[in-house]
């Protein structure tokens, strides 16, 4: 776990996906372990696909991507997605859903009354309460689905959190709720986030770096440094030196998006 | 508040059932009026057309012959179609498996739904004999088809970043087959049930006019075929409006079955 050694490797990474037409060119970046970075950019340039290639559900066609210095699905290292949709399973309950990565990887040395309390731990942490647990999905609201999600993501103790737009649907005052939590969780248990959005006020809030890239096929064109102190409070977004951040990434994400247009 | 809108909801929904009830009761009052002035007006024969009323009155001089072959058929429907719901949703999971085995098997699977069944009935009593085995197994095959392809679509239905999710937390085969794929399907296998059921009720009224002779354990099509030979037009009314109530019943509690199940277990 020492800091300042490089976790997540991407160089020169491309993909294609029929052999003709590029989804991502060239695209060079690296983590640290524990690190939270957001990738912005406009809609389509890939950002999504470069998610799935770190959890190695894609495999890039030229290029390479490490993850701690092996390709990222043999890496064996504790990955979680969370979606731009909560994509529950209807017919389970809260717990159901937040426990079915644990009964996925089937780790049988586990005792049933630890996966117990790991799900019960990963509810809570979103801020969910008991009275939740037996419900399906279709008796919880927009925002308790994407809380569901996100403990689902979390139960298994990711190493890598990677998140897809995930507050994309959700009303502003929803979406200011659920960054403040994640931000929090992200400062008590230090996983290593990679987080695509395309609202440059999120990514500013909840990251130590914002990456923006450009128009498909997609590739980094800036490195963007946040340099606010952790833990960040509600009125880090009142601040003048917040919203001149946000201006300058804004300016850039424009600049990406009309550039190859 | 919350009661009195429940209330005030409740007795709307009873005026509705009241109308749904009502409507259709007074149509078939209507239509028994008309139909038995005319058999009264024109002194149409009886062996034409019988009125209603000596429908009625040979219906409940039968009514026991006729409630145990429709028993009887009932029989037959139920367990053709819960053959076919197993061994569709078997045949969708081959299918959902790999698209060498659906596009290889496909068509014969078709051919399930195209042949007619009339032609086959006779081979199969020669396979089978003559009785109730036969009749399961003509309403099994009629109404198999449309579990296969509703099953085989709910399997393939899959949220591609449920696939991921799944893929993500190194999930088995069997795992995805078992926790994604067959849950994801009874929606559609339930939608594919509905139209089964009632082709398993036709299947064995057919099987029934081949393979229902010659045993005293007959259903209604037996029974269809021995009144229309001897000109019992109105028992054969009876029986044919047996085998509607009868379809009817199937297809209605299918549908209550297929409603509960969605509403607790699904979004819809």
């Amino acid at each position: 776990m020492t800091q300042g050694e490089v976790y997540i490797r991407a160089d020169q990474t491309g993909l294609s996906y029929d052999g003709r037409s590029l989804s991502l060119r060239d695209v060079s970046f690296s983590m640290q372990r524990g690190e939270f970075v957001s990738i912005v950019g406009p809609s389509g340039c890939g950002k999504s696909t470069l998610l799935r290639l770190v959890a190695g559900l894609r495999s890039p066609s030229s290029g390479t991507l490490t993850v701690d210095g092996r390709v990222p699905g043999d890496s064996g290292t504790r990955t979680s997605f969370v979606f731009q949709e909560p994509n529950l399973l209807p017919w389970r309950t809260v717990r159901g859903n937040v426990g079915l990565p644990l009964e996925l990887e089937r780790q049988a040395a586990t005792a049933s009354a630890e996966v117990d309390s790991k799900i019960t731990q990963a509810i809570r942490l979103v801020g969910l309460n008991e009275g939740d647990d037996g419900k399906r999905p279709r008796q919880l609201s927009g925002g308790m689905r994407m809380r569901v999600s996100l403990a689902r993501a979390l139960v298994i103790e990711p190493e890598i959190l990677l998140l897809d737009e995930p507050f994309a649907a959700l009303d502003d005052i929803l979406r200011q709720q659920l960054n403040e939590e994640l931000q929090r969780i992200w400062h008590q248990r230090r996983w290593t986030g990679l987080f695509v959005t395309h609202n440059v006020a999120e990514a500013v809030f909840l990251s130590q770096r914002v990456l923006v890239m450009s128009r498909s096929p997609g590739t980094l064109l800036a490195d963007v440094p946040v340099p606010f102190d952790f833990p960040r409070e509600p009125s880090l977004r009142a601040s003048s030196e917040f919203a001149k951040l946000v201006g300058e990434v804004s300016t850039q994400l424009r600049q990406a998006a009309e550039g190859a247009a | 508040m919350t009661t009195s809108r429940n209330s005030n909801g409740s007795g709307k929904r009873l005026g509705e059932l009241a109308l749904q009830i009502a409507g259709p009761v007074a149509v078939l009052l209507l239509i028994g009026g008309v139909w038995q002035g005319c058999v009264t007006a024109f002194e149409l024969k009886p062996f034409l057309l019988p009125g209603p009323l000596k429908v009625l009155e040979a219906a409940s001089s039968n009514a026991a012959k006729i409630a145990a072959a429709t028993g009887r058929t009932a029989l037959a429907a139920v367990g053709g179609f819960l053959a076919s719901l197993a061994a569709g949703t078997l045949i969708a999971c081959g299918f959902s498996q790999s698209k060498l085995i659906r596009t290889s098997c496909y068509p014969y699977a078709i051919f399930l739904q195209t042949v007619p069944i009339v032609a086959i009935a006779p081979l199969i009593i020669t396979w089978f004999g003559s009785g109730f085995r036969s009749v399961v197994i003509v309403a099994f095959i009629i109404s198999l088809f449309p579990i296969i392809t509703n099953a085989t679509a709910g399997m393939l239905a899959i949220d591609p970043d449920l696939s991921d999710l799944f893929r993500l937390h190194r999930a088995s085969r069997l795992q995805v087959w078992l926790k994604l794929r067959l849950p994801n399907s009874v929606p559609h296998i339930l939608t594919g049930a509905r139209t089964s059921s009632g082709l398993a009720v036709i299947g064995a009224i057919v099987g029934e006019f081949f393979a229902g002779y010659g045993s005293d354990n007959y259903g209604l099509g037996y029974l269809i075929l021995q009144t229309s030979n001897q000109l019992r037009t109105a028992e054969l009314f009876a029986c044919v409006i047996a085998s509607t109530l009868l379809g009817i019943a199937i297809f209605a509690s299918m549908g209550m079955i297929h409603a509960t199940i969605l509403r607790r277990w699904y979004d819809a």
